[in-house]
């Protein structure tokens, strides 16, 4: 009988072997495989602490304390009052994680965490970004491409879309959004109308309860996004502007007509009308507040000029009117270097009548503003009612509603002026 | 007569063997000639996505709190400049295909980088990030693009 077999202790050493090298190999697949998880939930974390202060800052400027919530465990948010110097938002996505911001309302500064899988785990990775926030006095925050407070009519290949202008020009590396969202607190049947190949690429709503009879839609024309009825978003009048500036100076370059070109620097104007004609040009050289008491016209091929480093807030009280090729000619293409207050009350205060391209904001809750001729506005409009004609167009600017909790209108408010990770 | 058994292979048997043993061979090292190829080949091309994305994470960590930023176009890499909320002046350039971060002296961040190329429309800034080496007589390269939305622009 053969006794040396010697198959057992081979098969014993191979299965050793095959032991040792698969679970190094396991090791090393372990040790890569926690760094890759470590990376992925740090990326998670900052999004969530950025996220923080997005929601912190929506907070700040709805100005109301509903959402002001405890802190993970930290005291902060007792007694939550508006007034209070320290504020707390926090918010929890599920199982991925969460994020605790606090605000520092007196020194404008808001720190977010954010932690991932949760604030209280022992082995979360957590990122920190602080920001430092500018006030901003009356600048208009709208969050409607339109809104008006009664009727809206949109025909013949109108159309309402969005871009970013944070970002860069419309259309310009896929920079064109669906957020041209439209609003209106009428409760007509219909409120709003679109006919013939009108196009609204957003979503819309009513004042009315029931907004499938509220919104009138004919000939082929569109609603990208979802209705909904019952808002009601108080649309403010324009109050008697203040100067800035601590007193008005007369305007003497506001009536220009000929080749005639006038200047105005940095400063609070004030005059009884604006008005250009022929080819004449009005260049805004600074950080101007313009206040005309009359009426605002330009005509023929004159242009109202906002150089690169300007900006305009302009106060009507009387009819604003753009005919022929006039047209604000916003240099710098933010919307938000160019607004308009319209202070008139009834008729139809604001007439873009030409085939002309604006960037700016206007917010006239107590008058018309119409638009005709292929006229085409990137930023934002508050109405009283709109008409939207021959393929006029408006192209929401999505960077103006960043920093605004209401509806639409003029209200202080915080944009954020400084981000920094810790 | 005592017969001893003396069989042994014939020549045939033995040749038959040694045929079908050169088949295992070959095939045997055709197989691990393969792994000896493709081991090194997939280590340096693993090493090449690390090398590029430890270049873009410090990048894009540092520009998204940028301002001032500037960029230096270059014929095969690009260098850029600017400053964050702690630190003013820094830049970040290839030289002798590493990702140099300079501030305050040298600091090398990256390796095997062949290009580097930032672009600029609006508020969003584009990295791209390209390794390159030789393994085994074999080019490999490994391209990594990734825009940042500047914050503080």
């Amino acid at each position: 009988m053969n006794k040396r077999g010697a198959a057992l202790i081979i098969s014993y050493m191979v299965i050793a072997v095959l032991t040792i090298l698969g679970g190094a190999f396991m090791l090393s697949s372990i040790s890569e495989s926690k760094i890759s998880n470590n990376y992925f939930q740090s990326n998670q974390a900052l999004w969530l602490a950025d996220a923080g202060i997005q929601k912190a800052v929506w907070e700040l400027n709805k100005n109301s304390c509903a959402g002001c919530l405890q802190c993970g465990t930290a005291t902060l948010c007792e007694n939550c009052a508006c007034s209070n110097a320290n504020k707390c938002v926090s918010g929890t996505f599920g199982s991925i994680g969460d994020y605790d911001a606090t605000i520092d309302s007196v020194n404008a500064i808001i720190t977010s965490v954010g932690s991932v899988p949760d604030r209280n785990a022992v082995n979360k990775v957590s990122r920190t970004v602080q920001v430092t926030l500018d006030e901003v006095g009356t600048g208009p925050f709208f969050d409607y491409a339109l809104f008006t407070n009664g009727s809206i009519s949109l025909s013949n290949s109108a159309s309402i879309d969005s871009y970013d202008s944070s970002i860069g020009d419309y259309n310009v590396g896929g920079n064109i959004g669906t957020n041209g969202d439209v609003g209106t607190n009428s409760t007509g049947t219909p409120a709003i109308t679109l006919s013939n190949t009108a196009a609204i690429n957003g979503d819309v709503s009513v004042g009315g309860s029931n907004p499938n009879t509220a919104i009138g839609i004919y000939n082929s024309a569109v609603i990208s996004g979802t209705k909904s009825g019952s808002i009601n978003v108080p649309l403010a009048s324009v109050p008697v502007p203040t100067p800035p500036a601590g007193s008005w100076a007369p305007c003497t370059s506001c009536s220009l007509w000929g080749t005639n070109t006038g200047d105005l620097g940095s400063g609070s104007y004030s005059a009884s009308g604006l008005s250009l004609s022929n080819s004449s040009q009005l260049n805004i050289n600074g950080i101007v507040t313009l206040y005309i008491t009359g009426n605002v016209s330009l005509s023929n091929s004159t242009k109202l000029k906002i150089n690169p480093g300007g900006k305009l807030t302009l106060y009507v009280d009387g009819v604003l009117s753009l005919s022929n090729t006039a047209e604000f000619n916003n240099l710098s293409k933010t919307p938000s270097n160019l607004n308009i207050y319209s202070r008139k009350s009834g008729g139809s205060g604001v007439t873009f009548s030409n085939n002309t391209v604006m960037y700016g904001t206007v917010y006239a809750p107590d008058t018309a503003v119409t638009f005709s001729n292929s006229f085409q506005a990137y930023g934002a409009i508050v109405a009283k009612s709109t008409t939207l004609s021959n393929s006029s167009k408006i192209h929401y600017d999505e960077a103006l509603g960043q920093a605004s909790g209401q509806g639409g209108g003029s209200s202080s408010g915080y944009t954020i002026s400084h981000w920094q990770e810790m | 007569m005592k017969k001893i058994n003396r069989a042994g292979f014939t020549l045939l048997e033995v040749l038959i063997v040694a045929v079908i043993f050169s088949f295992i061979i070959a095939g045997i090292y055709g197989v691990m000639n393969v792994a000896n190829i493709s081991y090194p080949t997939e280590l340096g091309m693993l090493g090449l996505q690390q090398q590029a994305r430890q270049g873009m994470q410090w990048i894009t960590r540092e520009t998204r709190e940028a301002s001032l930023i500037t960029i230096i176009p270059g014929t095969d890499s690009d260098a850029i400049s600017f400053d964050t909320p702690n630190e003013n002046g820094i830049q970040y350039a290839v030289v002798n295909n590493q990702v140099i971060r300079s501030h305050n002296g040298n600091r090398t961040i990256a390796f095997n980088i062949s290009a580097l190329r930032f672009s600029r429309t609006g508020g969003i800034l584009q990295i791209q990030i390209n390794a390159a080496a030789t393994v085994l007589l074999k080019p490999l390269a490994f391209s990594l693009t990734e825009k940042v939305r500047l914050r503080n622009e």
